[in-house]
């Protein structure tokens, strides 16, 4: 009975309109079969999906519509004629967020589609936005899961970078790092020429404008193929590399200014004075020379901005990069060079200067069987600068004598009264040259179709020479000591061989690839400080054959690895994924059998939006993968030679002879420490992928921790590295949103935002209360914590802070670590970043936020007491005046009990640590490309004119200088602002 | 795939993986600036190096080469501090508190004992030292021993007693009884004074001989109230014919005759710390730790010492005296050492000890001998014990003023801190301050730890 109503009706509407099957197939714009595109008749529930060829079948009436859908594709309708064989072409949607992803995995790359891990890119295009310096400036709150924090706002000063928080107790937390497979260093290699910037940064060396992209590399399943180095992820650098086509002509030239943004108002004179005298009016105490010259012996009305002085000048800086870059289908190159120049805030010609090329070569042979590509960039970085950060001397008295006397010679004293004169340290100048080469070879060969051989070899040196001297002119003469001068040179070299086989076949819908490599590495460094003294002439300073007396301490260091490692990677009819990783490691940091560990991963995902049922019901989501990676990791960041018992030349020698001092307690028995880490992530795209939310929980636990465990000094040393049963945790969520919302001939726009909610947790710690650490961490909270006693604000009878003792009781006096009730995270707690970029036509903005919600300290801490001979934000003017007040600020004075109340009891207490969370407008980009009419005029393709500016707006509550820095000593980060032209013929 | 695909894989592979094999690229030598523990004791002259070592490191490091000197003169009745720095004005003041980082960088006294017992332990296990070299090497590191562990314990009270190099057994090691620490002492002494030679091993006095561990067996001595062992100790010294009392205005030369062990300086800056911390180089400025004005009034009329041993400045009408025993505050010329031992002292330990036993004549005669060197006539041979004592007193913290804190471990082992101190800093002072604290750091990593009363 069915079957005849069925065969009924087929012959009814046969003979109504023209009901065919209709054969086809879906292919991509090059001609390759599209599988899995959805096939949908107009106005009708009738549908089907492309085979593994591209090929389909359905029955449709002449006159009805076809719409053919595939993620990343543009969706096409075709309408149905009398064809009945269609060859149906999809163009590539220029909006998917998907299709030009490529992720690179380090040893071996993937699709953002089909990466089974956790990967975040940072673009070229979002380096260039920002007129900095160094690289890791612009990576800032661009990557969820990463954290960079500057230390100061001098040029070449250091970075702390963390990718998804603290994993170790005390070994090293940085991130591998690889530039084009080259390990490289965050580390100084300097052996402690430390110049006001702290210690070199080895990341000032390298050009930003030589990066095409940055990928961080976060879970198991990206990292464990890394091993040991693993553990705090990798940070993996790719340079500009040339691209087939005409000859192409760069030229881009920016320059502009900083200066320095928060840093709070001081006292004045007035305000000063007022201040000392009541302190010592509250004291009861008569101020003398020695107690108070400032009161007694110098002119009490004379006033000086010292922050105006001497550091409130402004930082010029200069860029510009020319590149030429082209090649045919087989040989590609790109030269590059650069410069780069940044002064200083401080008065006086200091400077940072550096030049750089790069370089890279690619070549494949005719018959696509051979490739090479040959990278290599050198840079000189030239750091002029002083030994010490003036941040350091606003606090002077602003009555502080003349900086120079009548004869033009520096002041030291007023009155019988010296004073510690600040522009003493213009004179101690600090010079750094830092050359860094590196180069590096990959060369791959077909063996056989699917069968590659590839071999990686990487070369990088690096030189730091500082010069530091001290003239005798700089030094207060109450020492009578003739100048003295430090020499550094530090040498580092490390090569890299990694040889490697790769294999990749395909049976119907599954794809299989496999590699195997091993890796070679060798880190050395030699570095010698000496140290000269007793010159005849400051003019000499720089020749230590001049010196009376010289002293030299060297340090050399090898550091071996090696390690083999492999991955499989199956891909089932691309919706199904795995990929296996493993290495076995071998490092020489460890002692005789410690050596070797092994370290792995499972990483899966499953594309659930290819399956039917989701195409059907969830036809909006056009993306949509569920992915998982569990793996082990190492860390071995624990120094060289730590597990050897020797003794070490002593730098001063006794009657002529070196004495031989032991280095260290002797434990040759420590091994890896390993790292745990758990992943999981969705990642879902809409509208034809234009918007694309990823969200990713992970937990990582780090155990077996290698810790310089404090000791006391009863057994000789402060602390000895050994494995520690203690296990340390990170888990966050962590969330990226990328949109291209509107994406036009004439307008795109574009947004992303990420945001990552980190949680550090110490699990366990075994006999934490008996260890060292007993005073410094709780097990169940992070590893940044502070423990505190509870001030309980100013008493407004005695006008001095209090607090409360374990027992709740009101107390001047705690007792450490007794009376410590209050624990404060001092790590981020939230931390993202928000950008938009807008192109109408020749016209385009870009502005990035980034967002961190912390606790920090405040000025209060080590602020030394309002009332001493120092200067003081003027948070201090309300203060404790009279029996009574309820004041913020405790009363003035010199002596205790007020001065141990705020400088000892309150800066172990709570009242130094508040909300320093802060958005921050970090940076905009306004450009204008010009009409390419007007382009043509001088012949070139484009000019583009832009501004840019870096820092533009901090909005927070801290109270102190710059809520990331944290410090009233350091310089904070300066806000820039540049102009810019780019020309490309 | 073919077969020869599946040949080429697996070569491959094995190629690959045979690579690593080789584990010795991991095991890379030792650094080049470093030298293996055990070779250290097999050569006569790496375990002189090791020795000398600790010397090097006392001199350069603050406790021995200046702290132990400014922190008791602070403690007791001879500086004032004039200095910013509040932990100094801590100890004028007798308010420090466990957290003083001073208080810490003199309990690390216990890096030395550490290279001491490090060298003890590689001297006594090598079989490949001559043995003349031996045996004086051990002896200086005992004696070494004995010395840091004499102040740790007469200014912190019962110290952890370590006299090994194992960490795992030393780290929780609790607070010593006194007496124990002493008997420590008093065998390296004992023992120090047999291994070494009355000569010294290298020229100037800057390595301790026989005479060396004699003498700070005679103070220990004196200290613990063995009178006679102190007087005997004494005499042995004296009557070396090895030394002889210096002219007032050489006494701190590096070629004094008086000098038992001296500290050769390491600094390419400066002779001695005292001479950079005590001399103010600019005149008129204020001198940061001026004597104070009880010490000054306390030299006799017509004492050489005085203009010898202190200077002053004036300012603004005030005058502020300063020690003055070392004059040369720059490197050169490099005249005058560190002197840790002179005899002196011997002469005053053995007039101390001589009274406790009621021989009061003898003791006066000790008293004149450096009373005639100062300049001062001789005390009456007729004083009485108490007018001996005081006397005794009065000449030891003249003689030995700013140096090594003799004045305050005085005052404390005569029970005279309460009433001297409490005197001259009534507002301050506590009984409970004549020991130092246990520095907080070293409580939170020896749990063993405890406190001194009153912190």
């Amino acid at each position: 009975m069915k079957f005849i109503i069925l065969t009924a009706a087929l012959l009814i509407s046969a003979g109504v309109s023209a009901q065919m099957i209709i054969h086809g197939q879906i292919v991509d714009e090059n001609g390759k079969p599209l599988s899995g595109a959805t096939i949908t008749i107009k106005q009708t529930s009738k549908r089907t999906v492309s085979g593994s060829e591209g090929e389909f079948t359905i029955q449709a009436d002449s006159g009805q519509m076809l719409t053919i859908s595939d993620p990343g594709y543009d969706d096409r309708e075709v309408l149905v004629n009398t064809d009945r064989e269609l060859r149906i072409e999809l163009e590539l949607s220029l909006a998917s967020l998907l299709n030009t992803a490529v992720v690179n995995k380090g040893y071996y790359t993937t699709t953002q589609k089909l990466n089974t891990g956790n990967v975040s890119t940072i673009k070229a295009g979002e380096i260039a936005e920002q007129p900095v310096g160094n690289l890791l400036a612009a990576i800032a709150g661009r990557a969820p899961g990463l954290s960079v924090t500057q230390s100061s706002g001098l040029p070449g000063a250091g970075f702390s970078v963390a990718i998804r928080g603290q994993n170790s107790i005390q070994s090293g937390n940085g991130p591998l790092y690889l530039i084009d497979g080259v390990p490289f260093t965050n580390t100084s290699i300097s052996l402690g020429v430390i110049s006001a910037n702290g210690l070199q940064s080895p990341f000032n060396n390298i050009n930003p404008g030589d990066i095409e992209s940055i990928e961080i590399l976060k879970d198991a399943d990206a990292t464990a193929i890394y091993g040991s180095r693993g553990a705090n992820g990798v940070v993996l650098i790719t340079t500009k590399k040339g691209t087939s086509g005409r000859i192409k002509l760069d030229l881009n030239v920016y320059t502009g200014a900083g200066k320095i943004t928060r840093m709070p108002d001081l006292l004045n004179t007035r305000q000063y004075i007022q201040m000392r005298t009541e302190a010592f009016a509250n004291d009861g105490l008569a101020p003398d020379i020695y107690s108070a010259p400032d009161l007694v012996a110098w002119d009490t009305t004379r006033y000086t901005d010292w922050k105006k002085l001497l550091i409130g000048g402004s930082a010029k800086i200069t860029d510009a990069q020319a590149s030429i870059s082209g090649g045919n289908t087989l040989t590609q190159f790109f030269l590059g060079s650069a410069f780069h120049r940044e002064t200083t805030v401080f008065p006086g010609a200091f400077s940072n200067s550096r030049g750089s090329v790069h370089f890279n070569l690619t070549h494949n042979s005719q018959d696509d069987k051979f490739k090479a590509a040959f990278t290599t960039s050198y840079s000189t970085d030239k750091i002029d600068l002083i030994g010490q950060d003036l941040t350091s001397y606003i606090r002077l008295s602003p009555n502080a004598p003349a900086l120079y006397d009548s004869t033009g010679k520096l002041n030291w004293s007023e009155g019988g009264a010296s004073f510690s004169n600040p522009f003493a340290y213009l004179l101690q100048k600090s010079n750094a040259t830092a050359d860094n080469l590196m180069t590096n070879l990959v060369l791959r060969y077909q063996l056989l179709p699917g069968l590659n051989l590839k071999a990686n070899l990487g070369y990088n040196s690096m030189q730091l020479r500082q010069n530091f001297i001290y003239p005798g002119a700089s030094l207060d003469p109450l020492y009578a000591f003739t100048g003295f001068a430090e020499y550094s040179d530090n040498n580092y070299r490390s090569w890299i061989i990694e040889p490697q086989v790769e294999y990749q076949n395909a049976w119907g819908k599954a794809k299989l690839e496999v590699l195997v490599g091993t890796s070679f590495q060798q880190e050395k460094t030699d570095g010698s400080i000496t140290f000269a003294s007793n010159f005849t002439s400051d003019a000499l300073l720089l020749s230590p054959s001049a010196a009376g007396t010289v002293s030299v301490n060297n340090n050399n260091t090898l550091y071996r690895y090696q390690a083999a490692f492999g991955r499989i990677s199956v891909n089932w009819g691309d919706k199904y994924l795995l990929n296996l990783t493993g290495r076995r490691d071998g490092s020489s940091r460890f002692g005789p059998d410690r050596q070797f560990s092994n370290f792995g991963a499972v990483g899966a995902a499953w594309i659930f939006s290819k399956e039917a049922f989701i195409k059907e019901n969830l036809p909006l989501l056009k993306y949509g993968k569920l992915r998982g990676s569990y793996g082990i990791t190492g860390n071995d960041q624990i120094g060289d030679y730590q597990y050897l018992n020797t003794y070490t030349p002593y730098p001063y020698p006794y009657q002529g002879m070196t004495g031989l001092v032991p280095t260290q307690l002797y434990n040759p028995d420590y091994s890896w420490e390993t790292n745990r880490k758990l992943e999981l992530g969705l990642e879902l795209g809409f509208i034809n992928e234009r918007i694309l939310v990823t969200i990713s929980y992970y937990r990582n636990r780090s155990t077996n921790q290698l810790i310089n465990a404090t000791l006391p000094i009863q057994t000789g040393f402060n602390g000895i590295i050994r494995n520690f049963p203690a296990i340390v945790q990170n888990t966050g969520w962590e969330c990226q949103v990328n949109a291209a919302i509107v994406k036009t001939k004439n307008l795109t726009w574009d947004a992303s935002f990420n945001l990552t909610i980190p949680r550090n947790k110490l699990l366990e710690f075994s006999q934490l209360s008996s260890s060292g650490y007993a005073g410094k961490y709780t097990i169940g909270e992070p590893l940044g914590i502070i423990k505190l006693v509870h001030q309980t604000g100013v008493d407004p009878q005695s006008g001095i802070f209090r607090f409360t003792d374990k027992d709740g009781h009101i107390t001047s006096t705690p007792s450490f670590p007794d009376d410590y009730t209050v624990v404060k995270n001092l790590s981020p707690i939230l931390y993202g970043g928000f950008g938009s970029k807008v192109q109408y036509k020749g016209f385009g903005l870009s502005v990035f936020f980034q967002l961190v919600r912390q606790n920090g300290f405040n000025y209060a801490y080590n602020n030394p007491t309002p009332g001493s001979m120092a200067n003081q934000p003027t948070y201090v003017l309300n203060r404790w005046r009279n029996p009574g007040d309820a004041a913020a600020t405790q009363l003035y004075t010199t002596t205790n009990p007020g001065s141990a109340a705020y400088f000892f009891y309150s800066n172990a207490s709570d009242g130094m640590v508040s909300d320093a969370s802060f958005i921050r407008w970090r940076n905009a980009a306004l450009s204008y490309s010009l009409p390419e009419r007007w382009a043509g005029r001088i012949k070139a393709g484009s000019v583009r004119i832009y501004l840019q500016g870096e820092n533009l707006v901090t909005i927070t509550h801290y109270k102190g200088a710059d809520p990331e820095t944290r410090s009233m000593s350091t310089l904070p980060p300066l806000r820039i602002l540049t102009a810019g032209i780019q020309i490309v013929f | 795939m073919r077969w020869n695909t599946y040949l080429y894989v697996v070569y491959s592979i094995l190629l690959v993986a045979a690579l690593p094999a080789c584990k010795s690229f991991v095991e890379v030598p030792p650094p080049v600036n470093q030298l293996n523990a055990n070779s250290v004791f097999t050569d006569d002259k790496t375990a002189t190096a090791a020795v000398v070592g600790i010397y090097s490191d006392m001199e350069f490091s603050a406790p021995v080469s200046i702290y132990l000197t400014l922190l008791q003169g602070l403690s007791a009745d001879e500086l004032a501090s004039t200095s910013y720095d509040e932990a100094f004005q801590a100890f004028a003041d007798n308010t420090y508190k466990p957290n003083n980082p001073y208080v810490a960088a003199v309990w690390a006294l216990y890096a030395n004992i550490y290279q001491a017992n490090a060298c003890i332990q590689g001297i006594q296990k090598s079989a490949a030292l001559t043995a003349a070299v031996k045996d004086h090497l051990l002896g200086e590191a005992q004696f070494c021993r004995a010395f840091c562990y004499f102040y740790l314990v007469n200014l912190f009270g019962n110290v952890p007693l370590v006299t090994s190099t194992d960490y795992r057994v030393n780290d929780t090691v609790s607070r010593t009884p006194v007496a124990q620490v002493y008997d420590q002492i008093i065998t390296d002494l004992l023992s120090a004074q047999n291994l070494l030679r009355t000569d010294y091993p290298t020229e100037q006095r800057v390595r301790p001989n026989k005479w060396t561990a004699a003498a700070l067996l005679s103070r220990v001595y004196l200290y613990t109230g063995k009178w006679s062992n102190a007087e005997a100790g004494a005499s042995a010294v004296i009557g070396s014919g090895s030394y002889t009392l210096s002219d007032v205005s050489s006494v701190f030369l590096n070629t004094s005759n008086e000098t038992i062990w001296q500290l050769m300086p390491v600094s390419s800056f400066f002779n001695t710390q005292e001479a950079v911390t005590f001399i103010p180089f600019v005149p008129g400025l204020v001198p940061v730790y001026p004597l104070r004005d009880g010490l000054v009034a306390a030299f006799e009329p017509g004492d050489q010492r005085k203009q010898a041993w202190t200077d002053s400045t004036t300012i603004d009408s005030q005058t502020f005296y300063y020690p003055y025993k070392y004059k040369i505050a720059g490197s050169s010329p490099l005249n005058e050492y560190h002197i840790v031992f002179r005899l002196a002292e011997q002469y005053l330990i053995r007039a101390e000890a001589r009274m406790q036993q009621g021989k009061l004549k003898e003791a006066i005669a000790d008293l004149n001998i450096i009373r005639a060197r100062a300049g001062l006539a001789p005390l009456s041979l007729l004083l009485n014990a108490a007018a001996v004592t005081s006397a005794i007193a009065q000449e030891r913290r003249i003689e030995l003023f700013a140096e090594f804190g003799h004045r305050w471990l005085d005052l404390k082992r005569t029970n005279q801190a309460d009433a001297v101190i409490g005197t001259l800093k009534p507002s301050t002072w506590r009984p409970e301050a004549a020991l130092w604290p246990v520095p907080q750091a070293q409580r939170n990593a020896n749990p063993f730890l405890t406190q001194n009363k009153g912190y």
